[in-house]
């Protein structure tokens, strides 16, 4: 019964039903016909299990993320953000690119999702990346591969996610990406400055001297004070051990309102009414996933799911590396078919008891899952960040293919291969501050 | 068809985890659809700013006052649950529900791909009816109790707050998201029985 309803959820994904309903009605067979007897589950159990799941404080921390990172678009604080690391890197070649870089970094460790950082930062560099003559091809893969910083620099949706059904510490998971997201910063700084080695379209900017530099960072750092010290609230406040993910998160949205409001004067009730509308409405639909899933997962552990997969890998091998490349290779399929939200919401609970029988470390893992669905968002067919960003571009995908596969073979393959035989690389963070075991 | 090549075959995986600034609530054109989902919106908006509210100003009582609001929790998560659920029937209205398109990307124009969306939105529409009665039940164990006669129904801890009121955004949630699947079953089906021209 189980294959009929794995069947189902990949027919039903393919022909294009929302993901969520895609889960309900993987769920809905089992519920018919599933169990030892093929009589079924019983589906007065359904509803209530998914709303205890889903009665957590720590994943209203997504939705206020979410709504944190649309203020900061609309309230140009995004803008001063990246106006500032202008000031460091601006005038090298290839630099804006850096700059870009960067910028979705940091915003992505305030708004924490792929998209959003994409939105805030694209609308702000697209502009600029023409005036520079940079290919649009490379700038929109460019853009696209580093808004998925926003999965790797916590704090962010998909780790919240993947502690809240794993049970691990949030904050675990969150430092187990930081390494992988700088190694993933620097590999796609340097690719990009190779890319555009023998490039002469693209302006570049009047070398600055020393005194120009101090006197632009003075104006910039000024200006943008109060955009600095949101990722100061979030970060320091969750690092600090002064707030949890939840509370940092209502900090941001509190903080960037007024600021958007009163500092920037870009942001007018109205606004601030329809951001926080678009903004749940994006956190209903990953909800509503989450909400099915939950469901659906226990219906698959029900049926034993992982055993059945575990023995599918172990009967190539009994070597827990080649399993775990195996299960690399099956998340990658999945990113490619799937957003990440959907990844990792479905792939967790499935993989997870692997994982344990394996003898791998759970926050390990959760650095392997938040690299493999950032390779996944830019691997069509299903490759929703590098589509939004060839819309947000104006740049055709054709010309987006061969500067993305660039990244993806220098950049996310590397790190991807890194992260997963090398544990330490992962668990390095989590150790140091956290005392997590090797 | 409108869209270069490349665009026209560039698969639609409508995801919309965030692009906010493109993701934007369509206007309701009908009476019945402007109530509902600007009654949403306003559901969701205030849910939204008591979430951010309550959460800081319980950050506050602990850290700064070192007090407690006790059992603030209870309300934040039935707030959460109005904020997740008429959301998610406005996402249901304006197409927003996380899907990978690949059947509008990859099938060519006609009477195929006509029928495959009508397919998909019979079984979204199928499937979600289901899970609504099965919100129904649910909704009623909440509101008139374990044993069906309003003795004993469950409620929180602290604020003895009866769970049915986030057991009804659920329920409701569903049934706006089927009525909003059922108009894209319904235009679906339109096209296929009449085509594209006749629409």
């Amino acid at each position: 019964m189980i294959y009929v309803a794995l069947i189902i959820l990949v027919l039903c994904l393919i022909v294009g039903v929302p993901v969520p309903i895609s889960f309900m009605a993987s769920g809905a067979w089992l519920v018919f016909f599933g169990g030892i007897d093929g009589n079924g589950y019983a589906a007065s159990q359904l509803l209530p299990y998914g709303y205890k799941q889903m009665d957590s404080v720590p994943l209203i921390a997504i939705a206020l993320f979410i709504a944190a990172g649309g203020i900061m678009e609309r309230g140009k604080i995004g803008q001063k953000l990246i106006d500032f690391v202008d000031v460091f890197v601006g005038d090298l070649k290839g630099g804006l690119g850096i700059v870009a870089t960067i910028s979705c970094a940091i915003v992505g460790s305030i708004c924490g999702a792929a998209c959003a950082t994409l939105s805030c930062v694209g609308t702000i560099t697209f502009p600029r990346f023409k005036a520079e003559g940079y290919p649009r091809g490379l700038a929109a893969a460019l853009l696209a591969n580093a808004s998925l910083l926003g999965l790797l620099i916590p704090p962010n949706a998909t780790l919240i996610i993947f502690a809240w059904i794993t049970g691990q510490p949030v904050l675990a998971c969150f430092l187990a990406t930081v390494v992988p997201g700088f190694m993933v910063i620097v590999l796609l700084c340097l690719t990009n400055r190779w890319l555009l080695r023998d490039n002469t379209t693209v302006i570049v900017a009047e070398k600055r001297t020393t005194p120009e530099r101090i006197a632009l960072l003075k104006t910039r750092t000024k200006e943008a004070i109060p955009s600095l010290m949101l990722p100061f609230i979030v970060l320091g406040g969750i690092y600090g051990g002064f707030m949890t993910t939840t509370e940092a998160s209502a900090m941001a949205v509190l903080y960037a309102i007024p600021i958007g409001m009163f500092v920037y004067k870009a942001l007018t009730l109205k606004g601030t009414y329809q951001v926080l509308v678009e903004s749940a409405i994006t956190t209903g639909v990953i909800m509503v996933m989450l909400y099915s899933v939950a469901m659906l997962s226990r219906l698959y552990l029900l049926e034993d799911l992982p055993g059945v997969l575990l023995g599918l890998f172990q009967s190539v091998s009994d070597d827990p590396m080649v399993i775990m490349f195996m299960i690399n290779i099956f998340l990658v399929i999945m990113g490619m078919l799937m957003d990440d939200i959907s990844v990792v919401v479905l792939a967790t609970p499935i993989l997870m008891p692997i994982v344990l029988h394996l003898g791998f470390n759970p926050i390990h893992f959760a650095a392997i899952i938040g690299v493999n669905t950032g390779l996944g968002c830019i691997t069509p067919p299903a490759a929703p960040v590098l589509y939004l960003s060839g819309r947000l571009g104006s740049a055709p995908i054709n010309e987006m293919m061969k500067p993305c596969m660039w990244f993806i073979l220098l950049c996310w393959i590397p790190v991807l291969a890194l992260v997963v035989f090398f544990p330490k690389i992962s668990l390095l963070l989590p150790h140091m501050i956290l005392g997590t075991p090797w | 068809m409108p869209g270069t090549k490349e665009e026209r075959h560039s698969p639609t995986c409508t995801n919309n985890s965030l692009p906010l600034g493109i993701l934007t609530a369509d206007t309701p054109k009908n009476f019945f659809d402007k109530i509902v989902i600007n009654g949403f919106s306003v559901i969701c908006f205030s849910a939204t700013l008591s979430l951010t509210l309550i959460i800081c100003a319980a950050a506050f009582f602990r850290y700064i006052l070192n007090g407690d609001l006790n059992g603030y929790e209870e309300w934040v998560k039935i707030f959460a649950f109005w904020l997740y659920f008429p959301a998610a029937a406005i996402g249901a209205y304006n197409r927003t529900h996380v899907s990978a398109d690949l059947v509008q990307a990859y099938v060519p124009d006609g009477r195929c791909k006509d029928f495959l969306v009508f397919l998909k939105d019979l079984i979204t529409v199928g499937v979600c009816l289901l899970f609504t009665y099965y919100g129904y039940d649910f909704f009623m164990f909440g509101f008139m109790g374990p044993l069906g006669t309003g003795i004993a129904l469950p409620t929180t801890n602290v604020w003895r707050i009866s769970l049915w009121t986030g057991y009804l955004a659920v329920f409701s949630g569903l049934i706006f998201m089927t009525y909003y699947f059922s108009r894209d079953l319904f235009i679906s089906t339109r096209t296929l029985l009449l085509g594209r021209k006749n629409r």
